[in-house]
């Protein structure tokens, strides 16, 4: 416990001095305001390139689209800085041997693990949150069409925020398994972009952590048993994960 | 208080420590030689839980290193060659997050923190990010780190090799000041004028093997014997004949009124050659022994074993 307490506040310290945490909200939170304002000069910009044809009446931009337009940036981008800003969390605890003093002082590597999941976890949750309710609030204002309720949006915003969970913990056990960060990194990438991929097989569908970007993309979330099912499933992903990112560090020598 | 029987370690194909036994006594200060890549650090890192080993028998403070771990890891202070700490932390903030490690409550955290930054020099720059520090304050932080637990045994990796001359002094003076608090000390090194000045007992690994270990006086009797070197007021070429007679006398040079005598036995050198001197008419102006120094008995050890 005094391990993870120790680390759960120098994570803490360190997203804050080494701009990690302002990192992830400028990649999760930024769109939330960008998004709308973009969209909604969208047919402004589109007349000046194709000269005055309102290419925009062909498409419906409104409430809906625009909170839907944000969690495809938050899939495709946010995932991209998370898997970067999150690439040395552990392995450079090992390749820095930052990680040695702790040791011979009586570390706990659950604890470490742990504390490094669950701040990140709560960070980015908390971004995610409140990433959905900028982009939301800001979305009303500019599309008040065809509005989305505030609570089908925050049904969207958990379901996305699990399947970040297990993005997190993704990219830790590939950090406790590579020695350089950026090939954790551009693994966990290439593995969250092949998800949608493999969600078209019908069998593991409902089995897949993406199941929830999928049911999430919705705005009609009803947790039925499916998923329910499905989240628990990336729940058991995240714990099995973890206890294998923490089997790894135990393996590892250090010298 | 360190007890290691038949220590084997190996990488892959390649054996890095063969068959090491050495035992340590409580208050000792154990210097521990090699050249580079000799497996000192190897040892080390076994020796603090940090690497598993292949065989042998650990014993430190009567745990064992293999079923009692946790217990040794409460009595050992370790720093290691290049200690790595997080630079955006301050010297103090990291004190505290070692001490948080340990579970230490926060009145003793900081009483302790202080106690030890005035040790070790350090609490002028306590407030300052360690990323700003120099080697010597790390090195210096890192004796601070290592002492935090009170431990008996304090495992020391090189802990002056990189620094400069003034820097190099301060962590000599502050190992030295930890004698008298009789923690037992494990020190490898090859900068061996620290040896000389502050340790007790010392063991020289050579690829994989301990090939000397004994008192650094009693080394020094066996493996060096003492050369005199004399003055005489007028050329001293032609008494050679008065020395050349005894049999504890190895060889004698001569370069017109100086003399260096070489001798077999210190013993009988030291109680009969200012008699043999005191006979001979040609007047003394200097006689000094000219001791011997660890650095010759590593290079005469090392390589015989070669």
């Amino acid at each position: 416990m005094s391990s993870f307490k120790a680390y759960f506040k120098k994570e803490i310290t360190e997203g804050i001095r080494n701009y990690k945490f302002l990192i992830l909200a400028i990649g999760i939170i930024l769109f939330a305001i960008l998004d709308p304002i973009m969209l909604k000069l969208l047919p402004e910009i589109l007349k000046g390139q194709t000269q005055g044809v309102d290419i925009s009446q062909f498409m419906n931009i409104n409430h809906r689209f625009s909170i839907t337009k944000y969690m495809n940036d938050i899939y495709n981008i946010a995932n991209i800085v998370i898997a970067l800003t999150l690439m040395g969390v552990i392995t450079d605890e090992i390749k820095d041997k930052n990680i040695v003093i702790p040791l011979t002082k009586g570390l706990n590597l659950e604890g470490l693990v742990i504390a490094k999941t669950l701040v990140y976890s709560l960070i980015i949750t908390s971004f995610t949150f409140v990433g959905f309710i900028i982009n939301y609030y800001y979305s009303q204002i500019l599309f008040p069409e065809n509005l989305v309720s505030i609570s089908s949006v925050m049904k969207s915003c958990l379901l996305y925020s699990i399947y970040l969970l297990f993005v997190i913990s993704l990219i830790y056990l590939l950090s406790s398994i590579f020695k350089r960060g950026i090939v954790a990194a551009l693994l966990s990438i290439l593995i969250i972009f092949t998800m949608p991929l493999i969600i078209n097989i019908k069998i593991l569908s409902n089995y897949l952590p993406f199941y929830l970007i999928k049911q999430a993309n919705n705005f009609n979330v009803i947790f039925d048993s499916t998923l329910t099912i499905s989240i628990l499933w990336t729940l058991t992903y995240i714990v099995i994960i973890t206890v294998i990112t923490i089997d790894r560090l135990k393996r590892i020598e250090i010298n | 208080m360190i007890d290691v029987k038949n220590l084997k370690k190996s990488y892959k194909d390649q054996e890095v420590l063969k068959d090491i036994n050495f035992k340590i006594s409580k208050g000792e200060i154990y210097g521990f030689l090699g050249q580079n890549g000799a497996g000192k650090s190897t040892t080390m890192n076994i020796l603090t839980g940090l690497i598993k080993y292949n065989s042998g028998d650990i014993t430190i403070a009567g745990f064992d290193m293999k079923k009692e771990y946790k217990k040794i890891i409460n009595i050992i202070g370790y720093l290691p060659e290049n200690p790595k700490f997080y630079p955006y932390m301050t010297g103090r903030e990291y004190l505290k997050f070692i001490c948080e490690i340990k579970g230490l409550d926060k009145l003793e955290t900081s009483k302790k923190i202080d106690k030890l930054l005035e040790l070790v020099k350090l609490n002028k720059a306590s407030k300052r990010k360690i990323g700003g520090y120099s080697r010597g304050m790390r090195q210096r932080l890192g004796i601070a780190v290592s002492l935090i637990n009170d431990p008996k045994i304090l495992f020391l990796d090189e802990p002056s090799s990189a620094l400069d001359p003034e820097g190099r002094k301060d962590v000599v003076k502050i190992i030295e000041s930890l004698k008298s608090l009789k923690i037992t000390i494990f020190l490898s090194t090859h900068i061996l004028s620290d040896v000389e000045r502050i340790c007790d007992r010392i063991g020289i690994l050579n690829e994989g093997n301990i090939v000397l270990e004994d008192s650094l006086e009693r080394l020094k009797n066996k493996y060096i014997l003492p050369v005199y070197d004399i003055e005489f007021s007028n050329n001293c070429e032609d008494l050679n004949n008065n020395f050349n007679k005894y049999d504890w006398i190895e060889k004698i040079k001569t370069n017109n009124k100086k003399m260096s005598i070489y001798v077999k036995n210190r013993f009988k050198a030291d109680r009969k050659l200012l008699n043999i001197i005191s006979n001979i008419e040609n007047t003394v102006l200097s006689y000094k022994i000219r001791k011997s120094k660890l650095e010759e008995i590593f290079l005469q050890v090392v390589n015989n074993n070669e």
